[in-house]
């Protein structure tokens, strides 16, 4: 079974003063992956300029473009036809908790995920809110036991967009018991790594015909590494496992591999940004091969 | 019996690092040092170096020359008038006029020489002498980078704050002799490179366009006597004859033309006369051969390339007579200003430009 | 004058000279007696009367301060304030035998270091292998996850490595920091060696002392070897923060050594992954950047967002092979202190051999043995930050007030991580012209050495920077915090030309740098000017 969506990232960008030369890079594109193949892409931009790729760190396409002439408007946009598949989902683990165990205190283990499982400014949970939070029972599988974080985080805070913004960590989530897509996340993930489970943060797109929160804008959430089957992903933001609504562009440690543009710019003002996104699952003809 | 060593003899005080014998040698070396390359900021800093040493000795000599002429001017002509030709060659008018309301001899001198509220005051351009040459520093020559210093230090060694108006002699004086020796630097220490024709462009096209402001004030000055019905002869030569002297081109001027200065000589004299290196045509040849000299890359069409403008611009002033442009004086300096200015500004856009 | 009077002078500036009890005195064995390959050396210096001796020292000064050779010294005082580095005019020898081991062991350490900083950017085996504690490396700020799986050309991570040695009572040399991130002071040693020249010429005829001028061509030869793939001749340049970083001077320098430009971040930009500097002859392809600019300030796609001083793209660049940086960015978790102590297993394991070096025994605060003897010998241990550089946070236990020891032992409890302690090591002293006294005194020095590494080539600077801590019987060398440095002369062989004596007065001469050349088979001169 196989949904085939357009996905669409858009930004405008409008300056005080005119910027003299900039450097853009856009971590936007979907990634291809066993779930997902992107069979057509295109990037425009009101400068012009000529786009070039890189493969950051985690191996995610970086679409980069430079101007070094003036400007004080800037729009870019990426359009990408991505072929989602259905995946399982871990159910009927066929390791014991034991086993399990075993295998998260393992030592090559800990060093390929290293990077999913220390945790840094985004992600570190001070001991006085650990009251707050929920807990691995013995007798509980990582898969049975993410699933109830997910949940229990679903409850714990309440979206809102107003008190948060790109730079809040964990804790101050905790302090606020509300937050945005990216704070669920952090919050899982910082969780998550209390355990020893390796979990990483997902940027991408979801499906916007499902009535779900965070739509509007490129979404989070969280995949975490169960033991004997791989990476599944989790949006506590919507009490949801990841399936074939949701399109990955990229992954890391925290919001910081991820974040959808960074510039540099040569400019003496402020400026404006908004940016949308649109993901239509294509009709029928292209669904159904 | 043991000599005492003459190793001792002792050491001359500069060592340069540029004859220190770390000096790369061997032939591959000297390879990648024939290629070299300018970089963009490096040749933006020389170009202005020379436009504010030009621009400062201009301004300084102007005022100074104007407000004491002042003191024995023919009857007719007040201070005001004075003050207001300093503030308009300057270019400040609008600027001061916002901060102060009337024309005072102490304001205007301290406004156009030293006050922190001018950001185009003489002194800032002494600051950015030295900036520019500081970013440039290891393409020029210790020697001039000492003399641009000490022009920095004498100019604000001797201040303390406010500048009375009767004080401009003195510092205008100092900062048009420092400027020579500035210069005398710049010709006499540098190798005639890259480096040297992107300070003499900037020091050539800065004159060509501080001589056409002088001029253009002083016909507006002459418009105003004028409008006022002062229309005697002897306040319109004697405002030319402060015109060659804020050039200071009043007795190669007597040598040449024999006559008490009159419009028509004296436009002639600084646009014209091709052996007076304050002339407009002097120096438009002199911004040409920098042009050329300097190994500018161009993509662009001939006819857009700043070697097609400069050397167009260069032979008009050669062949131009001044019967062609005597009736119409105002409008033929403000179209040849305009195509200067679009000069400057293409040769920064194209090859100077680093941010 | 009269030879007796004369030699009655000369004792001024030594008569005082105590050889210091408990530590090494580099110069004399015995009072007024030099060890051998000081002879010459000191004989020299007796002939010098105080007045004379004084006004050499003023004339080195003055070569200093006339060629801008300053640092700028971060304190609250004194923001941005530019000073002379102090020189003293007693050069540090180093008999050959000594320096050939010496240089043995730099090698061997650097080799291991560049495998190591590979492995853990890549495979990981050491960790794997458990012999360096993974959260070691993973806790430090300067292991790179953007390095991660990145080849530098030619294989290179710490091109440039300053090796800081200090000579112990016992008479060996121990490693005190691996410096491989932008070590910096090859601009004092290259100075200092032309201001000695000028100053004490008569000096090196007597010897056989290995040149450092080369250096130059070295670095260059060192970043042209590592350039990118199918780059014949490749441009190069010297990337500085500024004309405001405390290091322009050397920045500038090497770039006027090397004959590179010497470039701002703005003066370079990332186009399709290659990068470009811009002239006034337009775009130019850049292949190999020596970059004295911090991790965090390189890229602000990669790193620190507010960068202003950096080039963004150009990890990306890197990446992709189009462009080699020196060094690596990232090389700074393996020069971090806590990792020091790791360093001879590390050699053992990527070389299959024993250390020539000795390590200082260092104490890592976070382990819990470690912690118990730290906070109850404080008292006789240097306690240092693990990621700090330039002398800074460092607590010399023995030179400590009680109020000083007690805060410490707060801070190291609370930041385990960030703290070490050693021994206090008993840095040798060396006959150091002090002003004020006008007299030589005993100072402590240490040693910093240059290494290059490039592919397939590897030279260590037959030479160095003797830092000398000035204030009596401190044992800080930093030049940020009153130090001064000395000449460092690597002999070419021991035994010869130690007490060679000039009394030829023709061939004496007036100094002349440009005639005078060294050379392998010892100093040769231009035309010589009979008196």
């Amino acid at each position: 079974m196989k949904t085939v969506y357009e996905v669409v990232y858009q930004t405008q960008n409008s300056y005080e003063e005119t910027v003299r030369e900039a450097f853009f890079s856009f971590l936007v594109l979907p990634c291809q992956d066993q779930t997902q193949q992107v069979r057509t892409c295109s990037f425009s931009n009101s400068l012009d300029a000529e786009v070039f790729h890189h493969r950051n760190p985690f191996g995610f396409d970086v679409t980069s473009l430079r101007s070094p002439r003036p400007f004080t408007q800037f729009e870019f946009c990426m359009r990408a036809v991505v072929e989602k598949s259905f995946a399982f989902f871990p159910y009927g683990s066929t390791m014991t908790v034991a086993q399990e165990q075993e295998q998260l205190q393992d030592h090559s283990f800990y060093l390929s995920h290293h990077l999913f499982l220390s945790t840094g400014h985004y992600t570190r949970i001070d001991p006085q809110h650990y009251p707050q939070l929920l807990f691995r029972q013995k007798d509980q599988t990582v898969y049975q036991y993410l699933q109830q974080l997910n949940n229990h985080l679903y409850q714990l805070l309440e979206f809102d967009p107003e008190p948060t913004h790109v730079c809040t960590s964990a804790n101050e989530v905790l302090q606020l018991g509300r937050g945005v897509c990216q704070d669920f996340t952090h919050l899982f993930i910082g969780v998550a790594r209390l355990h020893k489970i390796p979990c990483r943060y997902v940027s991408g797109y979801l499906n916007q015909g499902l009535n779900l929160t965070g739509t509007a804008v490129m979404h989070a959430w969280a995949e975490a590494y169960i033991p004997g089957f791989g990476w599944q992903g989790f949006d506590p933001t919507n009490n949801l496992l990841a399936d074939v609504h949701y399109i990955k562009a990229a992954h890391g440690s925290d919001y910081s591999d991820c974040s959808p543009i960074k510039g540099m710019l040569r400019t003496n003002g402020g400026h404006t940004t908004t940016y949308g996104v649109k993901i239509i699952p294509l009709p029928e003809p292209y669904s159904s091969q | 019996m043991k000599k005492k060593p003459s190793g001792i003899a002792l050491p001359e005080i500069f060592i340069k690092i540029t004859q220190s014998p770390c000096q790369p040698q061997d032939a591959e070396r000297k390879t990648q040092n024939f290629n070299y390359h300018m970089l963009s900021r490096i040749g933006n800093s020389l170009f202005w170096m020379g436009r504010y040493i030009e621009r400062a000795e201009h301004l300084a000599r102007y005022s100074r020359v104007q407000y004491v002429s002042s003191v024995d001017a023919p009857l007719g002509q007040n201070r005001d008038f004075v003050l207001e030709s300093i503030l308009d060659m300057a270019g400040s008018t609008d600027a001061y006029k916002a901060l102060h309301p009337a024309l005072e001899d102490n304001q205007v001198i301290n406004y156009i020489t030293v006050s922190e509220e001018n950001p185009f005051s003489l002194l800032s351009y002494i600051g950015r002498i030295r900036e520019n040459a500081r970013g440039a520093r290891d393409s020029i020559s210790i020697e001039l980078w000492e003399a641009i210093n000490r022009f920095y230090h004498k100019v604000n060694g001797s201040l303390t704050g406010e500048l009375p108006a009767e004080e401009i002699e003195f510092f205008a004086r100092r900062i048009e002799e420092n400027s020579y020796i500035t210069k005398g630097y710049i010709e006499n220490t540098l190798l005639h490179n890259d480096v040297w024709m992107l300070i003499s462009l900037g020091i050539h096209l800065e004159r060509v366009i501080q001589v056409i402001r002088i001029l253009q004030t002083k016909l507006h000055d002459i418009e105003k006597l004028e409008a006022a019905g002062k229309q005697e002869g002897a306040l319109e030569n004697y405002q030319w004859a402060t015109t060659l002297e804020s050039t200071e081109g009043f007795d190669m001027y007597m040598r040449c033309h024999k006559t008490s200065p009159t419009r028509t000589h004296v436009l002639d004299f600084l646009l014209f006369d091709t052996q007076f290196p304050k002339s407009v045509a002097y120096s438009m040849e002199r911004v040409r051969d920098c042009i050329q000299g300097i190994a500018f890359q161009q993509e662009e069409p001939k006819k857009e390339s700043i070697e097609f403008m400069a050397g167009k611009l260069a032979c008009r002033f050669q062949y131009l007579t001044i019967e062609e442009v005597e009736d119409r004086a105002a409008p033929f300096l403000k179209r040849t200003l305009d195509a200067v200015y679009e000069l400057a500004q293409q040769l920064d856009v194209k090859y100077l430009k680093y941010h | 004058m009269d030879a007796a009077l004369r030699q009655n002078q000369i004792s001024d500036v030594f008569k005082n000279y105590q050889i210091p009890p408990h530590f090494l005195d580099e110069v004399f064995q015995n009072p007024g007696e030099a060890h051998p390959h000081y002879q010459a050396v000191f004989q020299q210096f007796l002939d010098f009367t105080k007045d004379e001796f004084k006004e050499l020292n003023e004339h080195a000064k003055m070569s200093f301060f006339n060629q801008g050779i300053t640092f700028s010294v971060y304190s609250e005082e004194a923001k941005g304030v530019e000073r002379i580095f102090p020189f003293d005019l007693f050069p540090r020898i180093i008999p050959a035998s000594e320096w050939a081991r010496l240089e043995e062991g730099i090698i061997q350490r650097c080799l291991a270091m560049n495998l190591f900083i590979e492995d853990i950017y890549t495979k990981q085996h050491i960790l794997r292998d458990k012999v360096v504690p993974a959260e070691l490396i993973f806790s430090s700020k300067n292991y790179l996850k953007a390095m991660l799986d990145i080849k530098p050309v030619g294989g290179i991570y710490n091109h440039i490595s300053g090796t800081d040695l200090i000579k112990h009572r016992d008479g060996q040399y121990y490693v005190l920091e691996d410096n491989l991130r932008c070590p910096s002071g090859i601009s004092y040693v290259l100075s200092n060696r032309v201001a000695m020249k000028r100053t004490l010429f008569q000096l090196f005829r007597q010897f056989n002392v290995n040149t450092v001028h080369e250096y130059p061509q070295e670095l260059l030869a060192t970043m042209q070897s590592v350039a990118p793939n199918g780059i014949d001749a490749p441009t190069c340049v010297v990337l500085t923060p500024g004309v405001y970083n405390s290091a322009y001077f050397e920045h500038a320098f090497l770039a006027l050594t090397m004959g590179v430009p010497l470039v701002e971040g703005r003066d370079l930009y990332v186009e399709k992954n290659f990068v470009y500097m811009k002239t006034i002859n337009g775009p130019k392809r850049v292949d190999v950047v020596y970059r004295r600019l911090d991790d965090d300030f390189l890229d602000p796609m990669t790193f620190k967002p507010d960068s202003m001083l950096g080039v963004p793209g150009i990890m990306a660049a890197y990446k992709k092979g189009n462009v080699n940086l020196l060094n690596a960015p990232g090389t700074g978790f393996a020069d971090d202190k806590a990792v020091y102590a790791y360093v001879p297993d590390i050699i053992r394991y990527y070389l299959q051999q024993e250390p020539i070096l000795n390590n200082v025994h260092t104490y890592r605060c976070e382990k819990e043995d470690d912690l118990a003897y730290v906070l109850e010998n404080m008292d006789q241990l240097v306690v240092k930050p693990v990621d700090e550089s330039g002398g800074y946070g460092i607590l010399i236990g023995n030179k400590a007030t009680k109020e000083q020891l007690s805060e410490f032992r707060h801070r190291v409890t609370e930041n385990r991580r960030k703290y070490i302690a050693q021994p206090i090591m008993a840095l040798s002293m060396h006959a150091t012209f002090i002003e004020g006294e006008d007299q030589f005194e005993p100072r402590h020095v240490d040693l910093r050495t240059f290494t290059l590494l490039g592919k397939d080539r590897q030279f260590v600077l037959k030479g160095g920077l003797s830092r000398v801590a000035l204030k009596k019987g401190s044992l800080i060398v930093n030049s940020s915090q009153g130090g001064g440095s000395k000449d460092t002369w690597v002999l070419m062989d021991d035994g010869t030309h130690m007490a060679m004596h000039q009394d030829n007065g023709s061939q004496s001469m007036t100094q002349n740098g440009q005639t005078m050349t060294m050379g392998p088979e010892g100093m040769t001169m231009g035309p010589l000017n009979p008196e």
